[in-house]
């Protein structure tokens, strides 16, 4: 397995929407991959903030952008979930569909936080998986943050309608435990 | 082509249609969302094109060049209007931004069209006469300015119609060309509608396509992504992302 994160829009864009994306540096330098399609989402001229803020961390080479290239194992899942899923399938949105297919090939970790369109796919592909709530207790075990601000934190990221599991990072620390 | 006459009658037809009278100023892009099937899009055009208008398939698509003044957004939505409601044999028409200028004739007609559409003839004839007292040949340019403002013309599209309909001459016309929005802000109006859209509004889609996303998500016929997905190809990441409501919204 590569040590590598393979984010979605959702999961990427929570970090951005509060200004902590310093949290995802400190915790995986070298480390944060964003397949094409999130980048793209992320450059979306509607939120002109978030697109110059993703366009300077890659030009710092904080992040990696990945492209899903023909006929490559990832293109095959990527056409599948997000362009022509059998039937019966319901497709999924093409940056979780790029996040997904690429940590596959690649062995890497997705972050994520949609696990009710995606689980299904991280058990079938056999993929370690982190949610945005996965990171900020990392975060908090490892001195980044305190409980206080991982709650501040989670408020800013549910007020940009992110999909986060609980109403407040106390709450979602006491259903991990 | 068609004759003035009959273009005006189109036009006071089509007010009728979307429930408009035929006097009053309209709110042409509230009018358009509410309507159940258009969608239009806000989008930085090059500076030669106006806007562009997609029939398919039941959908009736108006694109509108963002960068040009929010009177001559208007007059685009109003001109594709008549290439959607009047002309046929066609999947996408891009229409360029000089009005009348070696044109065909159903871009001609389009244009004219969008002018009664805006401002019917026997509405803008009344307005001269009976609100600014003024007859053919002597408008000056206050006259000009309360004309736009009243309709939500731009400076181009005015002085076009004044010309065509002998209210106004061309050499008359050529010095009210320039200082536009100080000619109207020193008669107390805003300038807004003689300036393209604000950068933040240059990207946006309104109407069919956004009730449609949010169908698909009620109806749980797509994932949360590709709802996100669907709305931000419209540039519509403040319903993604909820910008702008928390503690900026008003209720009075």
């Amino acid at each position: 397995m590569t040590d590598q994160l393979f984010f979605d829009t959702d999961c990427m864009s929570s970090f951005l929407w509060v200004k902590k994306e310093n949290i995802l540096l400190q915790l995986y330098p070298g480390r944060i991959v964003l397949p094409q399609e999130v980048f793209e989402e992320l450059s979306n001229p509607s939120i002109p903030h978030i697109r110059k803020k993703i366009s300077s961390l890659c030009t710092n080479k904080d992040v990696i952008i990945k492209q899903i290239m023909a006929n490559t194992e990832e293109f095959t899942i990527y056409y599948e979930l997000a362009i022509s899923p059998p039937k019966g399938e319901i497709i999924i949105g093409r940056g979780e569909a790029a996040a997904l297919a690429l940590a596959r090939a690649y062995n890497g970790i997705i972050a994520s936080n949609n696990l009710k369109d995606i689980s299904k796919y991280v058990d079938k592909y056999r993929l370690n998986h982190v949610t945005t709530g996965d990171i900020l207790v990392l975060a908090l075990n490892n001195g980044l943050i305190d409980e206080s601000t991982g709650n501040q934190i989670w408020s800013g990221m549910l007020s940009k309608r992110r999909l986060l599991p609980s109403a407040s990072f106390s709450d979602f620390l006491r259903k991990c435990t | 082509m068609k004759e003035r006459i009959e273009i005006n009658s189109d036009a006071i037809n089509l007010r009728k249609y979307f429930g408009e009278d035929i006097y009053s100023p309209i709110d042409i892009f509230s009018m358009l969302n509410n309507s159940e099937d258009f969608t239009v899009v806000f989008y930085p055009m090059s500076d030669r094109i106006s806007g562009i208008c997609i029939r398919e398939n039941g959908n009736k698509i108006i694109g509108i060049n963002s960068t040009l003044t929010y009177g001559r957004q208007r007059f685009t939505a109003a001109h594709e209007l008549c290439h959607l409601f009047f002309h046929n044999n066609f999947k996408s028409i891009i229409c360029a931004k000089d009005i009348d200028k070696n044109k065909d004739s159903q871009e001609k007609e389009a244009d004219m069209f969008a002018s009664y559409f805006l401002a019917p003839y026997e509405a803008m004839n009344d307005f001269i006469v009976a609100k600014l007292k003024k007859q053919k040949g002597n408008l000056d340019i206050n006259d000009v300015v309360k004309i736009e403002q009243n309709y939500g013309l731009s400076r181009q599209a005015t002085l076009w119609r004044l010309i065509n309909e002998g209210y106004l001459s061309i050499d008359d016309s050529e010095n009210m060309k320039t200082g536009i929005i100080l000619s109207a802000i020193k008669l107390g109006f805003d300038d807004k509608l003689y300036l393209p859209a604000p950068q933040e509004k240059q990207y946006y889609t309104l109407g069919r396509y956004i009730k449609l996303a949010e169908e698909l998500k009620e109806k749980e016929l797509v994932t949360s992504g590709k709802y996100e997905e669907i709305l931000l190809n419209a540039f519509r990441g403040d319903i993604v992302f909820g910008l702008n409501v928390e503690g900026e919204e008003n209720y009075d």
